[in-house]
């Protein structure tokens, strides 16, 4: 379970930018240095430019902004949530994005890269947490939600 | 102090003890082939060159006194040639080369013995009496049968020859060497008598040219077989090797203590080994050719010592003259008679008569044994006279090889797909067109390009062209298991970075290199830009490879 790992309380954060390049500035300023030796506008070059190719709205409320590339040191998973929700975000339903999930992995973590992106998906299908979590008022809020989601999952399976 | 006594004189480099004197003969003879090949002059010829300084004529390091001391080499080494002879002579060879190959191969051989025996002839008649003019002459004609083959076949290798010169001359450069060998044992024992080398008894020295040859040819075939039934005992290199070196040497004693034709016996013994156990005879020749090369140094460095310039007259240099002109004559006619007679095509009888001037150890060889057997002027005039031609047959003998195989296009044909893959760039079969999809491209359209490609990766090109990463079937395995994901992920998010790249005139050899060092099966080729210039797999490097080699042989 590679979510489940890289979710940790410093991980989510209650985004008020309503704008989708503001938004992305605001996750990537979260990152930790030792994470990555590319710059903070490194990153964002290189998310700008896989949104250029095509948008990672995925509908539903999701924007899931992803990138592999070398200067990466470690995976990094950003969820940010936006009640309000960003609507220059071009999601494929036309829906304002309410939940970002930015992923930043090392530039051979293919496997990684569409795993993880699978359990996101897979994860946000459930209506009910879903709707839970555009609506959360803190992070503390949205980490716990997840992970009493994710524990009861990993109880389920044992 | 020896030091003291060599320096001023007083003490000859002869009176040195055996070894060291080998070591220097040994060592200098190698080092004088060195620097003639490097001026592009046969080793061989070097190697008689320095015997030739040190011997007397030169700076007289080495009196006949002490050649005659060494004369075991000699004789070891002239087995040796012998025996790696006798292993060319293979029936199954004979057979497949056929009608045409025979005909020219007796002929040529025949034409040269003949023309050179006549030419010769009436010009020794100035020097020698009747009688002796004609025995000398017709060993002579029997050396002028030789062709080198070392010499010949270093000229086709490094023309990288290939088509029926080539292989005709291959198969003929061996076996006239043993037509040579046949016709010197009978002549040499038929001009014995006439030269007053055979006993009172006429009868006795007419029947010892057959006791010879036929002795030799016995002892020969007897000493094969048991060299076999010996060798079948024993699979260690080192236990083969160290059997059928002394099986050599006991053999060319033997042949000296009984008077049969050395030569013959050791190349007998080759040719039973050769046909009868040829898998274990393979590893035996190998294993002499190796040992060998020191023994040749000595040998020829020998041959050179024993030269006498001062015996080089006019006459003598002009009867070398006509041996070389008579030689190339009858070795042209037989060529021509003998293609002509067996249909050989009119490339084939145009230029192989070019290819079959060189003559080196045999011949060398044959004229040693000659001076030994009719010590005095007679010996000298033929070793002079052989070692002469054979200098000047070697510095022109491979011009004219090259000549021949030029004008029968023949050269930069033999060329193996490992050369191939060194020569042939990576461009020619690159398709630039093909193996790739744009970074923008979504999954459903990356599973259509596999589908319509041979290739087992795709390329993932940036909106410039620029290669950015590239998609495997395994990286395409993971989104499969994930279909969820497919309306939403891109070519760029399932690539991954390239293990190696290539520009496109980079040789195959050298693609082959960096896809074996990163231990993956496909190169991607880039220009200076960084622009995807096509993607090429090792399977189809060595298929291309092999579809121009093929297309070589077939012309």
């Amino acid at each position: 379970m590679h979510l489940n790992r890289l979710i940790t309380p410093d991980s989510i954060l209650l985004i008020k930018e309503t704008g989708k390049n503001d938004a992305l500035v605001r996750l990537v300023a979260s990152v930790p240095e030792a994470a990555s030796s590319l710059s903070g506008k490194d990153i964002l070059e290189k998310l700008h430019a896989r949104e250029e190719l095509m948008s990672t709205g995925i509908g539903l409320g999701l924007g899931i902004p992803h990138i592999r590339a070398a200067g990466i040191n470690m995976p990094i998973l950003r969820i940010g949530v936006q009640p309000e929700g960003i609507p220059d975000y071009e999601s494929i339903d036309g829906l304002p994005v309410k939940i970002l999930f930015m992923i930043l992995l090392k530039e051979d973590q293919q496997r990684e890269h569409v795993a993880l992106l699978s359990e996101i998906v897979s994860l946000m299908k459930i209506e009910q947490l879903r709707n839970r979590l555009a609506a959360i008022t803190s992070a503390e809020q949205a980490y716990g939600l997840l992970r009493s989601h994710l524990d009861g999952e990993e109880e389920q399976k044992a | 102090m020896k030091i003291l006594e060599l320096i001023n004189g007083s003490m000859r480099i002869e009176e040195l003890n055996a070894l060291l004197f080998i070591g220097i003969a040994l060592f200098g003879g190698t080092i004088g082939g060195r620097l003639f090949q490097k001026i592009r002059i046969p080793q061989v010829v070097g190697y008689i060159l320095i015997g030739l300084a040190l011997g007397e004529s030169g700076l007289d390091f080495l009196s006949s006194a002490t050649l005659n001391r060494f004369q075991a080499i000699n004789y070891f080494a002239l087995g040796l040639i012998s025996f790696s002879l006798g292993g060319e002579l293979k029936f199954s060879t004979l057979k497949k080369n056929g009608r045409q190959f025979s005909y020219i191969l007796f002929l040529e051989a025949f034409g040269a013995f003949l023309l050179v025996s006549l030419a010769l002839f009436w010009p020794m008649r100035l020097l020698f009496d009747d009688a002796i003019a004609l025995a000398v002459s017709l060993v002579l004609g029997s050396i002028a049968a030789a062709t080198a083959a070392a010499g010949t076949t270093d000229v086709l290798t490094e023309y990288r020859a290939r088509g029926i010169v080539s292989s005709t001359l291959l198969g003929i450069i061996a076996l006239d060497d043993i037509l040579a060998l046949f016709l010197f044992t009978i002549l040499a024992g038929i001009a014995a008598p006439l030269l007053g080398f055979g006993g009172e008894n006429l009868l006795a020295s007419m029947l010892f040219p057959l006791y010879e040859t036929f002795g030799a040819v016995t002892l020969g075939l007897i000493s094969g077989f048991a060299l076999i039934w010996l060798l079948k005992k024993y699979t260690e290199e080192e236990k083969i090797f160290v059997f059928a070196m002394g099986a050599i040497l006991l053999v060319l004693g033997a042949s000296i203590f009984l008077d049969v034709d050395m030569l013959m016996t050791a190349m007998i013994m080759g040719a039973v080994l050769v046909n009868k156990a040829p898998r274990k005879s393979r590893i035996v020749f190998n294993l002499i050719e190796r040992f060998s090369t020191p023994i040749y140094v000595l040998f020829f460095v020998f041959v050179g010592a024993s030269l006498k310039f001062a015996s080089l007259s006019p006459l003598i240099l002009l009867m070398i003259g006509i041996f070389i002109l008579a030689r190339f004559t009858g070795k042209t006619l037989g060529v021509r008679l003998g293609g002509r007679l067996s249909g050989a095509s009119k490339k084939l009888r145009r230029y192989l008569p070019y290819c079959l001037l060189s003559q080196s150890g045999v011949a060398v060889g044959l004229a040693i044994v000659a001076a030994q057997r009719f010590p005095g002027v007679v010996g000298e005039t033929i070793l002079i006279m052989v070692t002469t031609s054979t200098f000047i047959l070697q510095l022109i003998g491979p011009t004219l090889i090259k000549y021949a195989i030029d004008g029968a296009d023949e050269a930069g044909k033999n060329i193996s797909e490992d050369v191939l893959k060194e020569q042939l760039k990576l461009a020619e079969l690159l398709h630039p067109e093909e193996a790739f999809v744009k970074d923008a491209a979504p999954i459903s359209e990356v599973i259509h390009r596999f589908a319509g490609t041979s290739f087992s990766e795709l390329c993932v090109l940036d909106k410039n062209d620029r290669l950015a990463g590239v998609i495997s079937f395994d990286n395409l395995k993971t989104v499969l298991v994930s279909p969820e994901l497919n309306h939403f992920l891109l070519a760029v998010d399932i690539m991954s970075p390239l293990p190696v790249l290539a520009s496109p005139d980079m040789s195959l050899r050298e693609a082959e290199k960096r896809m074996r060092k990163t231990g993956v099966e496909y190169i991607a080729a880039v220009d200076g830009a960084g622009r995807f210039r096509g993607l090429s797999e090792q399977r189809l490097i060595d298929r291309f490879a092999r579809q121009r080699y093929l297309a070589l042989q077939e012309t």
